[in-house]
């Protein structure tokens, strides 16, 4: 699990308290991957294919991105839509990770091939669980795609 | 038609020329025959007299002729005994001498000569016969000359002189024979002739007569059948009458027309096929007519009055033909107007209607005769309102140049103008005899004929409608404006629900979040009450999250689309009920929900409004061990209600109206927890779905609530 170099994270997010709360979770439940933050959803387009500040950051693509919807400049579902597009990221897992609820968000982000929808919950002890399980079962369960493919 | 009544006329006039003719000439073989058949019979009757009369002198000859040759003999023998006789016996035997002589020269002289070649000549024997008599008389005289006599009349007797009377004999008798022969050939003769006379009776008179006879029989077989067909097929009632109105013949079609058999009236008067006052009247006129021959009557179409079997009343026209035959007859010839009456009465309707409809349209109706200058021919009472023409006449001696507003519009009404290819239904300012101007829609079809043009149609004033064309326009232009802005309102408002969602909830994580965080990482600085702060600010963000939850919910409910499709309730309520039991395996309940219930309405509200309502009643009977849902529907005054009832804690009613309120709770969250919007929602999906919803309860005795859920059709019914 503590396998070298560990792939990291990447957290599209802009709400820094949410990004806190994430970074506490992680921490709470014992993930220590390194986490990418991108603020809106530019930043992480930029990170993902390597165009400007993360350019040669050398951690290659992340093990899994958690991917909020309501974005600055470029929102969740545009950056869900390239990443499927380009075959580089075409298997990257995504997980959206919202505080949006509607069921028409829900069908447009699995259309455009989310690995998984989380809602997050107010209470935070939900909060936990759900990273504490998400986790679990793509940092350790799951088998990641091949890096470059 | 024609022809075949020309060829009856044909037949019924060369029959009575051949009638004719066969009376003629049979008149004429009836007087030949009668002539040479009388003439014969004259011929016959001459010739047999004298034949016969004949025959009975030849009779007489042969017999005087025999008897003169018998006495010859007997002389012979008187002489002989004379000559022998004692003289007491001779004047006896001498006398008897005389006797004959006296009858032999009687009978000689009664006989008449024969043809010479028969026997003797004449002469030469009545010599003879005279010296014989002459003989016989001396001898009877006696005396010396008498025995020489009597040795002579022996001689003679034995002499030549008996077979020359035996030779007159026959050649009387031949003469007879010779006599019959020739009657025997004029019998022959007469048969001859008679059958000769048969023969050309036969040949030139009986057989042209038969041969025309038959033709005569063929020609009025003829007649016969073609009189029947015409009397039987006729579809006109066919009646004959004689002189005194009896009823002689009646054909089918007046069987069918006075519902009477032929059988039953024929002999009858024909007074009973008329109602009065011409069934008392109808002797007199036949009597005058009869009388003075008046033919006011006969050959011309009438429209009479007839009765029917049953005694109704009908008219028929009536043509009265006499047939001047061997007897005077009558025919009345009947066609049933009753059809034609009705059909008259039914066209006089239709115009009446037509007429009227023209007449009480609002809508102006016209005919323009295309000329230079076009004028109307024709307009009904709208066109004369219309144009506020004081009369019809004023409008129609109107040049229709006049009526235009616009030059252009005058190729309207012109020769050249088709409306088929220059468009009709055209909205034209026209002008009114008193000068105003109005809008005018006018729709036209060109019509020709006989090289003049008609144009027929109707106008209507347009006016009124152009106004309110224009303020229509004018607020559709508004509606599509509100229209728009609607749009963008609810755009906004999708938007604020989202941001809802999304950016309320965020604050209250992290309120939630760093108010746990604190708990975690600082609880050695905060003290109990400052912790039990600490989960109150938790929970209350929780609860904060969860009213944002149901807004959001509610707001997606009045939002979604209705689709409607069949909807099995009953299948429905069994699905949440076996959820709601999964969810609390330890409660006991007893579920009654009816087979069958269905409605047509959007699956995923109607499922909703189940869940909520259900999840209510297994919610509020937590507290009782006999706790019943039931599910079912029942008809309230033809309405279809489904209900959802249980025995639980129920409510006041007095609070009934709150129930269905947004946020609105009858319990203590302590009691019961929930936030208020389960009913509200359902409220909102069943006024969605065009229905109510209704509320029952008592406290500690349970509830009841039961929703309607109307078909489509009924829902527009309601709105229209």
């Amino acid at each position: 699990m503590r396998s070298i170099p560990e792939r990291c994270i990447l957290l599209v997010e802009d709400n820094p308290d949410d990004e806190m709360l994430t970074r506490r979770a992680f921490a709470k439940n014992n993930i220590t991957n390194p986490v990418v933050i991108a603020h809106d959803g530019a930043e992480a387009l930029e990170y993902l294919f390597d165009e400007k500040t993360h350019a040669g950051g050398g951690q290659g693509l992340p093990l899994l991105t958690l991917l909020d919807l309501k974005l600055p400049k470029v929102d969740g579902l545009t950056v869900l839509r390239r990443l499927r597009a380009d075959p580089r990221t075409r298997l990257l897992p995504v997980v959206i990770l919202t505080s949006s609820g509607e069921q028409q968000d829900l069908v447009e982000s699995y259309g455009l091939g989310a690995n998984s929808y989380i809602r997050k919950p107010v209470d935070f002890a939900q909060f936990m669980e759900a990273v504490r399980q998400l986790g679990l079962y793509w940092l350790v369960l799951n088998s990641a795609p091949p890096t470059h493919v | 038609m024609f022809h075949k009544m020309m060829a009856g006329w044909g037949l019924v006039e060369s029959a009575e020329l051949s009638s004719k003719r066969t009376l003629r000439r049979m008149t004429r073989a009836h007087g030949a025959v009668i002539v040479i058949v009388g003439a014969l019979a004259l011929l016959v009757h001459i010739t047999l007299v004298d034949r016969i009369g004949a025959m009975r002198t030849y009779a007489r000859f042969i017999d005087h002729a025999g008897l003169e040759r018998m006495y010859l003999q007997r002389s012979a023998l008187l002489a002989m005994r004379l000559a022998s006789a004692p003289p007491a016996q001779r004047p006896i035997l001498r006398a008897a001498l005389r006797r004959q002589a006296h009858i032999m020269w009687k009978l000689w002289r009664s006989l008449p000569p024969v043809r010479a070649g028969h026997g003797y000549p004449h002469g030469q024997l009545s010599a003879r016969l005279a010296a014989f008599v002459a003989a016989l008389r001396a001898a009877a005289r006696g005396g010396g000359r008498a025995t020489p006599s009597l040795k002579g009349i022996v001689a003679a007797a034995d002499g030549p002189l008996g077979p020359a009377l035996n030779r007159r004999v026959h050649a009387y008798q031949y003469a007879a024979d010779q006599d019959n022969i020739d009657l025997a050939h004029f019998s022959r003769d007469q048969f001859f002739l008679m059958i000769s006379t048969l023969g050309a009776l036969t040949l030139f008179i009986f057989m042209p007569l038969w041969r025309l006879m038959r033709a005569e029989i063929r020609t009025m077989n003829d007649l016969i059948a073609y009189n029947r067909t015409l009397f039987e097929g006729a579809p006109d009632a066919v009646v004959v009458i004689d002189e005194d109105g009896t009823i002689e013949a009646f054909n089918p079609a007046a069987e069918v027309l006075f519902g009477r058999a032929a059988e039953e009236v024929q002999g009858q008067r024909v007074e009973i096929l008329m109602p009065e006052p011409d069934r008392s009247q109808h002797a007199g006129y036949l009597r005058r007519h009869l009388e003075t021959g008046e033919r006011h009557i006969i050959g011309q179409l009438r429209e009479v009055t007839a009765v029917h079997q049953n005694g109704s009343l009908f008219s028929v026209e009536l043509s009265v033909g006499a047939i001047d035959g061997s007897r005077r007859r009558f025919v009345g010839l009947l066609r049933d107007l009753t059809a034609r009456k009705a059909a008259e009465h039914a066209l006089e309707l239709v115009h009446q209607r037509y007429e009227a409809l023209v007449n009480n349209i609002s809508a102006g109706i016209f005919r323009v005769e295309a000329a230079d200058p076009a004028r109307f021919v024709e307009v009904n009472p709208a066109m004369v309102a219309l144009f506020e023409a004081p009369r019809r006449d004023a409008l129609l001696a109107q040049h229709l140049d006049a009526i235009f507003v616009r030059d252009e519009d005058r190729v309207i009404f012109s020769k050249q103008w088709d409306p088929e290819t220059l468009g009709t239904d055209r909205e034209i300012p026209l002008r009114t005899l008193e000068g105003r101007e109005f809008w005018a829609v006018i729709s036209v079809v060109r019509k020709g004929d006989a090289g003049q043009v008609y144009f027929d149609g109707f106008m209507e004033d347009v006016t009124e409608r152009r106004k309110a064309a224009k303020a229509l326009a004018a607020l559709n232009r508004d509606l599509r404006k509100r229209v728009i802005d609607l749009d963008i309102a609810n755009q906004e408002l999708e938007a604020f629900s989202y941001s809802v969602s999304h950016d309320l909830r965020a604050p209250l994580r992290s309120i939630d979040g760093f108010s746990q965080a604190l708990l975690e990482d600082y609880s050695d600085q905060v003290d109990a009450t400052g912790r039990d702060y600490l989960s109150r600010v938790r929970a209350a963000s929780q609860k904060m999250a969860q009213l944002i939850d149901d807004i959001l919910h509610i707001s997606r409910v009045s939002r979604a689309r209705l689709v409607r499709v069949p909807v099995d309730i009953s299948a429905v309520a069994r699905e949440i009920a076996d959820t709601l039991g999964a969810n609390e395996p330890g409660r006991h309940v007893e579920w009654r929900i009816d087979d069958g219930v269905g409605v047509m309405a959007d699956t995923i509200l109607i499922r909703q409004v189940l869940t909520n309502l259900l999840a209510n009643a297994w919610k509020f009977t937590a507290k009782r061990t006999d706790a019943i849902i039931e599910v079912g529907q029942e008809s309230k005054q033809g309405v279809r209600e489904i209900f959802v009832a249980d025995n639980g804690a129920g409510f006041d009613m007095t609070y009934a109206d709150r129930l269905f309120g947004m946020f609105q709770r009858l319990h203590a969250s302590r009691d019961f927890d929930g936030t208020g919007i389960g009913l509200a929602i359902v409220k909102r999906i069943v006024r969605r779905h065009g229905g109510d919803v209704y509320a029952n309860g008592e406290v500690g005795r349970g509830a009841r609530f039961s929703f309607t859920i109307p078909e489509e059709d009924d829902i527009d019914a309601l709105h229209s």
